[in-house]
């Protein structure tokens, strides 16, 4: 495919991280400088994928940091032209008073789990304080009182849905924690993963399907063409049944299941993938939002892709002027 | 960090005296007094802002609760090469203050809806107890800053009025007017640039 005939989204959607040689409608100039969406980014008039790839750049191009500098302290000044209002004091306090709540759930959270075995436990159960208070021989069933007998029988009774209540929550509490450590390997891992892209990843937009034209797709490849990241956002709230969508690649006119991408309630989500061989070796990359059978790639309609065609058909013998790093 | 009866927290003459740097750093390190020394610095601005941008009171206070508790949370992220503290919170403001203005033009909008401008003129300060210096220095910020703006030719005050306070990005810009998004881009940066100049031959430059 021609560079002239390629669809300008999908020449806007391509940029190299720390390139040399970009040519499109983003802007970017050569070597990889982003002057010209700097005072749209310090206005607050660049659409988000635009955002992504300034705030990238800057993180290591101090010029164009210094350039982002000078306008955002321009722009700053425009809020100083407003006449003075006063808010609530009621704010303040609702402010604080949430600055400490977060502090207090952030310090229980960080409590070693040895620190919290010392806390004085909050729920004491029935049974223990009438055993450890009354003499053996008067708790003993056979000398019991009627009245204490009754008690002990309603102690017994409370006792055992509030041990289940007891070891369910504990149940829940390990199975939480074990959650948790599971989405910090997680983020660990997909920040390892970035980590390792480095100056020569390159991101590919995916184009939305019928399905929801207002999806939006990435894939962050890194420099060895193997190892990359898919995120998409669906910019909607999570109303479909799915949570969960599979990427697939084409090769030799297969459907090639890569990784699946579970989307949160906000419709965003992210999975890394790796691949057998170089990116550019495969047609076109879908995003699928209904379960798709391994194989013939013709069973696969538009109807059930979420996102996907990088320009048309990546790794074809046409598709030359795409150049891919 | 509990909030005492009366809404202070006991600032100690030393934190006033800090940097707005300094303060921003002991807040990112936990320490609620110096967030609250800021705030009671700039709230009143960022409210104002907050205010022009999304025209309604409670919603502006929302969003100035939200700010200042996310620089709270961000303050390590915080760099001051990068530009001053009240610059990088105005930015989180007018983040949050466009999102909410980008929610609502989503939704249908009540006929009596009244321009931010106005609702900011109605319930804004008449000066009466305020610091009579600060009036002052503000009272000639704003006049130099509000002028600097009136001086830019009409296209580019307005590519940078719908970006700034319709929060509309330079392609809904370009189909709003009807012009070229190249256009778009060249006004906006043209804008600033003079902007800047005029502002710069001032001396005008936050602390």
């Amino acid at each position: 495919m021609s560079e002239q005939s390629r669809r300008p989204s999908e020449i806007r959607r391509r940029y190299r991280i720390g390139g040399s040689t970009v040519a499109s409608d983003l802007d970017v100039g050569p070597g990889g400088h982003v002057d010209e969406l700097i005072p749209g980014y310090a206005l607050g008039a660049l659409d988000q994928f635009e955002r992504d790839v300034v705030d990238r750049h800057v993180r290591f191009c101090e010029r164009c940091a210094d350039l982002l500098a000078e306008d955002m302290r321009t722009v700053g000044l425009i809020p100083f032209t407003m006449p003075r209002a006063t808010p609530s004091p009621d704010i303040k306090i609702a402010l604080f008073s949430r600055i400490e709540q977060a502090q207090r759930a952030a310090a229980d959270a960080s409590l070693p789990t040895q620190a919290r075995r010392g806390l004085p436990r909050a729920v004491t159960l029935p049974a223990s304080r009438p055993v450890a208070a009354v003499p053996a021989d008067i708790a003993h069933p056979r000398f019991a009182r009627r009245g204490d007998s009754r008690f002990s029988w309603v102690a017994s009774a409370l006792s055992v849905p509030l041990l289940v209540a007891l070891v369910a929550s504990g149940v829940w509490g390990m199975q939480l924690r074990g959650q948790v450590a599971q989405q910090s390997a997680t983020v660990d891992q997909l920040q390892a993963q970035l980590a390792n892209f480095g100056a020569g990843a390159t991101s590919y937009s995916l184009s939305p399907g019928t399905l929801a034209p207002q999806a939006e797709g990435e894939i962050i490849l890194g420099a060895d063409q193997k190892n990359g990241m898919v995120r998409i956002d669906l910019n909607s709230k999570q109303t479909s049944p799915a949570t969960s969508y599979e990427m697939m690649v084409v090769k030799d006119g297969k459907l090639v299941p890569l990784t699946e991408v579970k989307v949160d309630d906000h419709g965003v989500g992210q999975a890394p993938f790796q691949l057998d061989q170089p990116f550019s070796n495969y047609e076109s990359v879908h995003v699928k939002a209904k379960p798709v059978a391994t194989g013939d790639a013709s069973n696969s309609t538009s109807d059930d892709t979420l996102l996907g065609n990088i320009a048309g058909s990546i790794g074809s013998s046409n598709s030359g002027s795409y150049a891919l790093p | 960090m509990a909030m005492p009866a009366g809404g202070e927290l006991g600032q100690s003459p030393s934190f006033i005296e800090l940097s707005d740097v300094d303060l921003i750093g002991r807040a990112a390190e936990g320490d609620a007094r110096a967030l609250e020394v800021l705030y009671d610095r700039y709230s009143s601005v960022v409210f104002s802002f907050a205010l022009r941008l999304v025209g309604d009171r409670q919603l502006a206070e929302e969003v100035l609760q939200e700010a200042f508790f996310r620089s709270w949370q961000q303050g390590s992220a915080f760099s001051a090469k990068r530009g001053t503290f009240i610059t990088w919170l105005l930015s989180i403001t007018h983040n949050l203050a466009i999102d909410e203005i980008r929610k609502r033009r989503r939704r249908p909008q009540k006929a009596e809806s009244e321009e931010p401008e106005a609702v900011l003129a109605a319930v804004a300060d008449t000066g009466a107890g305020a610091d009579v210096e600060d009036e002052v220095w503000l009272g000639a910020l704003r006049e130099t800053i509000a002028g600097a703006l009136d001086q830019l030719p009409a296209p580019q005050r307005e590519a940078i009025e719908l970006a700034y306070y319709q929060g509309l990005t330079q392609r809904e810009i370009a189909e709003t007017l009807q012009e070229p998004l190249g256009t778009i881009k060249t006004r906006m940066r043209l804008g600033l640039q003079k902007l800047r100049e005029a502002l710069g031959s001032d001396g005008m430059e936050l602390a």
